[in-house]
């Protein structure tokens, strides 16, 4: 289950990626999502299959807020920004306990119903509907990342100046990439909170930002399929090593300095590598035998 | 009639005027070469008009009197004022034809809905036939499907050219276009540019290269520390004593008027 | 509030402010140098903290011999930082800043292994005196650090403009292209920057670890609100950095005595926000094209 959570996270940042704007804002706007989606559903009855996707939406209006503040700041200055505001939305959760429950959060947040016979508050029908959002979710940044607009996503990554020139607005595709990749963080909020039935600020904190940077990061972001190895490998590693939670994030972050300096191309870069290489030796085989 | 006007503009770095006071005017139709020595202001025109920098002070008017300093570069090229740059610009890990179905952008009709509705496929159709003509026209249609980081200089410069082409502009700013090229590479681009001015586009053009800028261009314009020097004939720059003065000096001082010196 | 209170606020938000001012002046040296900066820099600080915490707690040095020491242990540290991860991925932006998130895990893993975690370390005060400020008694310990904090950053603007070595520090900030071409070496100036940077957050993290209880989360702590001074500032600008810090120094306890600290916090995020809308580069850096 949160496994599917994180594949979600990791894919949708990777969209915001491939624009290079590698913001530290991404976990809140999944907060968000979850906040949004369990206050509609607790508070004012909303369906939660409904509360969900209205929990994407505000969302992304929220990143959509956050980088249209920060367009013109450059590089460093604007990724801690990012990271500042951020905490701002977060801080506000612990700041406000009417109506965000502050540091201990919000209890009590409606389960789904039960949809033609299935009771989608049980753990194993939840897991199903879960893995078939992300599944659509996935299905869907893959046709975007292959559409134009993931190529003008490129285009601006690769050379800001010359893709304004071809009449591409930067700041217009930059706001789109946090738009979507927004909306889908923060309906990945929206499958947590239903499912926990509660929500706090700690689950958002900084702390879960950078181990979303590591699965990504030692993943690679060349791909699209970088972000899923990402996922697949670091969080069934990071699960594994539950007996050693004091000293666990040491070695993820080691893991992720030692990437950043050796294998820049991240898990992916190495498979595909690796692939190239085989081919070739094959052909060279196939060559010989000729 | 003129199609493009630059008016008294200026463009200050620190203090340090790198374009002074500059007056321009470019007619519908015609090749302007844009020549001077080293520093003299020519990239700093093409960054102001193509909207990179917004200039310190002046104006610059396109078609009929609309106002563009201080536009977005993205706006002005969806106006049809589109640039080359002087490096070599191009998206390195797209294909040479997804380099120019790229820069279709202002001929797409895609947002993030029709992408799954399929709405737009005709449309992109024609945005791919369109950017493999151009790629054909520049000569790169044998390596249409070659990383454009992998291609040699002067397939990457005419690609340069191509990426331009693909948003259908009606002034064309060519900066240093022949940089780095061999002599036939050179003649090649020269045949193609003239090809593209005669599809009817204007054409403005910074060229170190005298020989080529002189064979291309009626008229051209002198620059020098950022004003305008002379302008005329090639004729009547070749003899202008202003002009040998403003070269003396440089490296530039045997190029004028024949095949510039490696230096 | 009364007027021993807001002296005593203000004595205090002075102490917040020099000690905000030498963390980041030293972050906003290494951006201006290699345009990056670190992240784990809070935690330079916390290794600070630690090294008095040891040195004078637990092996009785005396204070300012242990201080010494913190600086020692934070300029090493920022060298080993710099040839680790800074001088492999010189211009990679986000590989730097992200790289160095990885270290603020390492560090504070490291310091809990080490010292033990959710343990208050106490380090007792030194100085048991106080102040009078205008009729209001204020800890000494605690405002000691403002006379540091001066001639601290007094001394690095000294250096940076009459030293040979710090004019080139200056020279590679403005342009490493053109400094190399002088006969600048970049590695060497990188390496005194992070140096720097370490020494700074070592002295005023030795400093203060009287006043803050030393846990392995303090870096984590103290790193946003110096991020946001030196966003705020402008990169690169060791004056508006100084000028941030008091700024902010100020805005934050403040709000922290009236109201509480996750306000203040919520309050300089949003004056962070403010600056960065109207003037994209902060209050005093230069503009980047």
């Amino acid at each position: 289950m949160i496994y599917f959570i994180w594949m979600i996270l990791a894919q949708s940042y990777r969209l915001i990626v491939t624009i290079h704007d590698w913001q530290l804002y991404h976990v809140v706007l999944y907060g968000v999502g979850a906040y949004t989606s369990g206050m509609l559903a607790k508070n004012l009855g909303v369906p939660v299959f409904a509360a969900i996707p209205l929990g994407g939406a505000v969302a992304s209006l929220a990143g959509v807020a956050i980088t249209s503040v920060l367009l013109r700041t450059k590089g460093w200055g604007f990724y801690i920004a990012t990271y500042g505001l951020a905490e701002l939305i977060r801080l506000s959760w612990m700041k406000f306990r009417n109506p965000f429950g502050g540091s201990t959060g919000i209890i009590d947040i409606p389960y789904p119903p039960v949809v033609a016979g299935i009771d989608f508050s049980a753990r194993i029908p939840y897991y199903f509907f879960s893995l078939g959002v992300m599944l659509i979710i996935m299905y869907m940044l893959y046709r975007l990342e292959r559409s134009r607009i993931g190529d003008s996503f490129k285009a601006v990554s690769m050379d800001p100046l010359l893709a304004a020139s071809t009449g591409i607005s930067i700041p217009r595709q930059r706001l789109l990439a946090c738009a979507i990749g927004g909306f889908f963080a923060g309906i990945a909020g929206g499958l947590l909170v239903h499912r926990l039935g509660a929500v706090d600020p700690k689950l958002f904190n900084i702390t879960t930002m950078l181990y979303l940077l590591i699965w990504i990061v030692v993943g690679g972001t060349n791909s699209f399929w970088g972000p899923v190895l990402g996922v697949s490998v670091m969080y069934s590693l990071f699960e594994l090593s539950r007996p050693l939670i004091q000293i666990r994030p040491m070695f993820f972050g080691i893991a992720m300095i030692l990437v950043l300096l050796f294998m820049p191309g991240g898990l992916e870069g190495m498979v595909a590598k690796a692939a190239v290489r085989l081919r070739r030796l094959r052909g060279v085989q196939t060559a010989e035998a000729e | 009639m003129s199609i493009l006007e630059v008016k008294g503009v200026s463009k200050y770095f620190g203090g340090l005027a790198a374009i002074d006071n500059l007056n321009l005017t470019i007619r519908e139709g015609e090749i302007r070469g844009i020549i001077g020595p080293n520093g003299a202001g020519k990239t700093t025109l093409f960054n102001v008009i193509s909207g990179v920098y917004r200039p310190s002070s002046g104006q610059i008017f396109y078609k009929a009197g609309k106002r563009i300093d201080g536009l977005a570069a993205s706006k002005i090229a969806e106006m049809g004022l589109v640039r080359t740059f002087q490096r070599t610009a191009l998206y390195p890990n797209f294909s040479v034809l997804k380099n120019v179905t790229a820069a279709r952008h202002l001929h797409a009709r895609e947002n993030i809905f029709s992408v799954f509705a399929g709405a737009v496929k005709k449309i992109e159709e024609v945005n791919i036939k369109k950017a493999l003509e151009i790629v054909e026209f520049m000569g790169l249609g044998h390596l249409k499907n070659e990383l454009a980081t992998n291609l040699p200089h002067g397939h990457q410069r005419a690609l340069g050219v191509a990426i331009a082409l693909a948003c259908e502009p009606k002034v064309l700013l060519l900066d240093e276009p022949l940089t780095g090229m061999t002599p036939t590479e050179k003649a090649q681009m020269i045949d193609l540019i003239r090809k593209v001015h005669q599809q009817g586009i204007t054409i403005l053009i910074v060229e170190h290269d005298m020989r080529s800028v002189m064979e291309l261009c009626k008229y051209i314009s002198v620059l020098d520390f950022g004003k305008l020097l002379v302008e005329g004939t090639p004729a009547e720059i070749q003899n202008d004593e202003s002009v040998i003065t403003a070269y003396l000096g440089t490296e530039d001082i045997t190029s004028l008027g024949g095949e510039k010196v490696a230096t | 509030m009364n007027s021993q209170l807001l002296l005593q606020t203000i004595a205090n938000a002075g102490a917040v402010s020099a000690m905000y001012a030498m963390i980041a002046v030293g972050l906003t040296l290494a951006f201006g140098v290699m345009q990056m900066a670190n992240l784990a820099h809070g935690h330079f600080f916390m290794a600070g903290a630690y090294t008095v915490y040891a040195l004078y707690a637990l092996h009785d040095w005396p204070f300012w011999f242990a201080v010494a020491g913190a600086v020692g242990i934070g300029a090493v540290i920022g060298l080993a930082v710099e040839r680790g991860i800074f001088r492999p991925l010189r211009g990679d932006v986000v590989g730097g800043f992200i790289a160095t998130a990885g270290l603020m895990f390492v560090f504070e893993v490291f310091m809990g292994e080490v010292w033990g975690w959710g343990h208050m370390r106490q380090v007792p005060s030194p100085y048991m005196r106080a102040v009078k400020f205008f009729g209001a008694s204020v800890s000494f310990q605690r405002v000691i650090v403002i006379p540091f904090a001066i001639a601290c950053i007094g001394g690095l603007l000294v250096f940076m403009r009459w030293f040979r070595l710090g004019r080139a520090l200056r020279a590679v900030a403005q342009d490493p292209e053109a400094a190399s071409l002088q006969g600048i070496n970049i590695n060497r100036m990188t390496a005194l920057a992070m140096a720097i940077a370490g020494a700074l957050a070592g002295i005023s993290g030795g400093i203060m670890s009287t006043i803050y209880a030393v846990t392995p989360a303090l870096g984590g702590h103290i790193i946003l609100p110096a991020l946001i001074v030196v966003v705020v500032g402008g990169m690169g600008s060791v004056g508006g950095v100084t000028l941030a810090s008091i700024l902010l120094g100020f805005i934050i306890t403040f709000v922290t005595t009236l109201v509480d600290g996750v306000t203040a916090m919520m309050v300089s995020v949003a004056v962070m926000a403010l600056v960065l809308a109207i003037r994209p580069q902060g209050l005093m850096g230069h503009v980047v094209t």
